[in-house]
């Protein structure tokens, strides 16, 4: 009887937990299921690995492979089809903490253009905060320790940000062309609400596989399900008999 | 402090090369009579506040986007063994290929991949022994990656012209076999931690010229 009582409760939860998004009247949402999909033809590894770790992890030789269940760092955004269409509002700043003595090993954080970035320096000693990132080079010079500076982000991409003490990249950061966008991983649904009805493009991005992008046309009060790939099926083949 | 987008500061210094020898590699490019007709550029990469640089390329583009430069011949090999691309960076010049062969020593397969602008290609999977060409025909630099390996990865700069240079590990550099003519010469870095530079260089028959490219950070 107990244990049934708790296998009603956890229903409940379960069934109460599950709160897809709910837009305001007039709006719309979307669900993006994320799929990582290995090369066709590739049968999945004995035992897989996350391409979360560091490269330096201690235990995976160079043939240790990606693990496309488990793959992180996969960047989805919703843009409208037509540039000059749908406005957005621009999210609230970005913070960030920049420690020199650090290096980063994957994205550290999205923004969108248009939206602040707000760079603390956690060194010791003062800093020049700078990255020279197509579309985004700034150089944010001498920020105190425990101090801050800020960037408005101009370009979308991938934005390499360096502090005069760094030995390698110290953060990166993603900028993205709306702020409907966020950061996952593979198997994961990401929901995004509020989106005005239209038709738009869904985009995703990952640093090292190619990424795709979906048309979706969202309708108001009404919550649409998609799905987008990353992975290297979509590239032209070349072949021994057809070299180039 | 705004600076302008060119933040090279070239120091030139040219001279006549006063024996018109041969440069000690000349580019396949060149044939050996013609090379006193050429000159040559060297110089070394200075960074703002001596970071230590990354793996650098540095290459000359026409300033005349009219003009014709040749075609390096002969293809360039990029091994995979022991999942690792060697050399991790490869030169090559526009027209140029590239065999990529799977020369590992067991039966394991790759699957080499670029998702560069410049040059978007999969060559599936094939076993050891065998290769796959592919012609680079824009240029710019092309990201490697095996889509199995998670830890294979490296590139290729992919030159203008066949005018460039690895920078040593001491950041010189030196440009040999370089038609007369008007030029830019550009930097580019693997992991780009500074603003690229770019200076003018004109060259003469067998002329020496020596440019110290500045990098900034912005």
């Amino acid at each position: 009887m107990k244990r049934l009582s708790l296998s009603f409760l956890a229903m409940v939860v379960a069934v109460g937990c599950h709160q897809g998004p709910r837009p305001n009247a007039g709006m719309s949402a979307l669900r993006v299921k994320v799929i990582a999909e290995p090369k066709v033809g590739v049968q999945p590894p004995p035992s897989a690995v996350s391409t979360h770790d560091a490269p330096a992890d201690p235990g995976y030789g160079p043939h240790a492979r990606v693990d496309y269940a488990q793959l992180d760092n996969i960047v989805v955004w919703v843009e409208p089809v037509t540039k000059p269409g749908t406005q957005s509002t621009i999210p609230p700043p970005l913070n960030k903490t920049i420690d020199p003595a650090k290096s980063s090993h994957g994205i550290d954080g999205l923004v969108s253009v248009g939206q602040k970035l707000i760079l603390k320096n956690a060194g010791a000693s003062p800093q020049s905060i700078y990255s020279a990132s197509d579309g985004n080079d700034f150089d944010l010079p001498s920020v105190p320790p425990s101090g801050t500076a800020e960037y408005l982000v101009r370009s979308p991409g991938l934005i390499e940000i360096f502090a005069d003490a760094s030995k390698d990249i110290a953060l990166q950061i993603f900028a993205t062309p709306t702020p409907w966008a966020q950061i996952g991983r593979a198997g994961e649904t990401l929901d995004f609400n509020n989106i005005p009805p239209g038709n738009y493009q869904i985009v995703s991005w990952h640093p090292r596989l190619p990424g795709t992008s979906e048309p979706v046309s969202l309708t108001a009060d009404h919550v649409t399900d998609a799905s987008i790939k990353v992975g290297v099926n979509s590239l032209p083949k070349v072949t021994a008999d057809a070299a180039h | 402090m705004k600076r302008h987008f060119f933040i090279v500061t070239a120091s030139c210094l040219i001279a006549l090369v006063s024996n018109g020898r041969l440069p000690a590699e000349a580019p396949s490019t060149q044939p050996a009579n013609a090379a006193a007709q050429t000159a040559w550029v060297s110089g070394k990469i200075v960074a703002e506040g001596d970071v230590p640089l990354s793996e650098m390329v540095v290459y000359l583009e026409p300033a005349d986007p009219s003009m014709t430069v040749p075609v390096m011949k002969g293809s360039v090999k990029i091994s995979q063994r022991g999942a690792k691309f060697s050399p991790a960076l490869t030169i090559v010049s526009v027209g140029q290929t590239v065999e990529f062969l799977n020369d590992e020593d067991r039966m394991l397969e790759h699957n080499v991949f670029s998702n560069a602008p410049s040059k978007k290609f999969d060559l599936g999977m094939y076993p050891p022994g065998q290769s796959r060409s592919v012609t680079f025909d824009k240029p710019g630099p092309v990201m490697l990656y095996c889509s199995i390996h998670r830890y294979m990865d490296g590139v290729i700069f992919v030159s203008p012209t066949p005018y460039f240079s690895r920078v040593n590990p001491d950041s010189t550099y030196k440009i040999e076999g370089i038609p007369p003519g008007k030029w830019l010469i550009k930097t580019w870095q693997r992991r780009r931690r500074f603003k690229e530079a770019t200076a003018p260089l004109n060259t003469e028959p067998g002329s020496s010229t020596s440019i110290n490219l500045e990098l900034h950070k912005r």
